[in-house]
């Protein structure tokens, strides 16, 4: 039998893993401040940023399928999946830090938006997090955290790196 | 070597990845070591809102994610699991495999939605649950790829 073909992923999953870091930080940062303490801005920051970091496995195995014109084995798509959502981890945390030095610090225009929307709906619980939460914030960047933070988008990634050989794997079979 | 004998350690590496994503996702709430609490915490910060109100605690210590997030990991673990105790379960196609998820996706969509709407007021075991559906959900399509190919 003729062994199957490989190609290389890397610097498609490298990237495209970037790729989506800038994007997530510029919908996150970018809607936080222009849209500042809205119920849409928190709305659209968390659930569009939540969801591009989750988007790099798929956007990856997606590209490098398209690529190659070949299917993906579950394997190589968690592997692919993998290197992308590290990727994505560095550069995001890296991205958080230039901007801190120009006062963007995105937890401070996080919070200020959801106090913004505790004012408007009253919610006292969440004014007691929020404050509680603003507490853990000050206590900044840490390399154990962000080690930690990197290997679990690497591994939602790998997830949704398996998700998406299957699914786009399945188009190109039937 | 062919490629597809890689596919009978894929629920293995699943339970291995989500059931250290769970165990930090607990925050390591039962230890009493307070330094992996702040580390996970920070870990989960850009991921989860983390609100305490909204997360399970452990003896007074908060995990590090919310009760939905809890809920999702729980549920890939769950499911990877399962898929590697009965590799032979259900066979079905990719199309149809994808609706567990849409519908779990749905249902959380409406929670979050209802609950922000003051439709109704829901609680961290309701999250947790719609969550678990969704985590389940995202691990089966994996399964049934995995299937169709073994």
């Amino acid at each position: 039998m003729e062994p199957k073909k490989t190609y290389p992923f890397f610097e498609t999953a490298s990237i495209y893993g970037a790729l989506c870091a800038v994007v997530a930080s510029t919908v996150l940062y970018g809607v936080l401040i222009i849209t500042s303490g809205s119920l849409t801005g928190l709305l659209v920051g968390c659930f569009g940023c939540f969801g591009i970091m989750l988007v790099p496995g798929f956007i990856s195995t997606k590209m490098h399928i398209s690529a190659t014109g070949h299917g993906l084995e579950l394997g190589r798509g968690a592997l692919i999946g993998f290197t992308s959502g590290v990727v994505f981890g560095v550069m995001f945390s890296f991205i958080g830090v230039i901007l801190e030095q120009f006062s963007l610090n995105m937890n401070q225009l996080f919070f200020e938006a959801l106090e913004e929307f505790v004012l408007q709906h009253g919610d006292p619980d969440a004014a007691d997090d929020i404050s509680e939460l603003r507490e853990a914030g000050e206590s900044g960047f840490s390399v154990g955290g962000f080690i930690l933070n990197t290997l679990v988008y690497g591994i939602l990634n790998l997830i949704t790196g398996m998700i998406g050989s299957s699914i786009f794997k399945g188009e190109h079979d039937e | 070597m062919n490629t597809h004998s890689y596919n009978r350690y894929i629920p293995g590496l699943l339970v291995m990845t989500t059931g250290l994503v769970v165990l930090l996702a607990s925050g390591f709430a039962f230890s009493d070591f307070g330094q992996l609490h702040s580390l996970t915490q920070s870990a989960f910060r850009d991921l989860c809102h983390q609100f305490a109100s909204r997360s399970f605690h452990i003896d007074g210590t908060k995990m590090a994610v919310c009760s939905r997030c809890f809920g999702m990991y729980s549920g890939m673990f769950i499911m990877s699991a399962a898929g590697l105790l009965f590799p032979k379960a259900g066979n079905t196609g990719i199309k149809s495999a994808l609706w567990p998820a849409a519908l779990a996706i749905l249902i959380n969509t409406v929670d979050v939605a209802g609950y922000a709407a003051g439709f109704w007021i829901n609680s961290n075991l309701s999250r947790f649950c719609a969550g678990l559906l969704a985590g389940a959900a995202a691990i089966f399509i994996i399964l049934t790829a995995l299937k169709r190919k073994s």
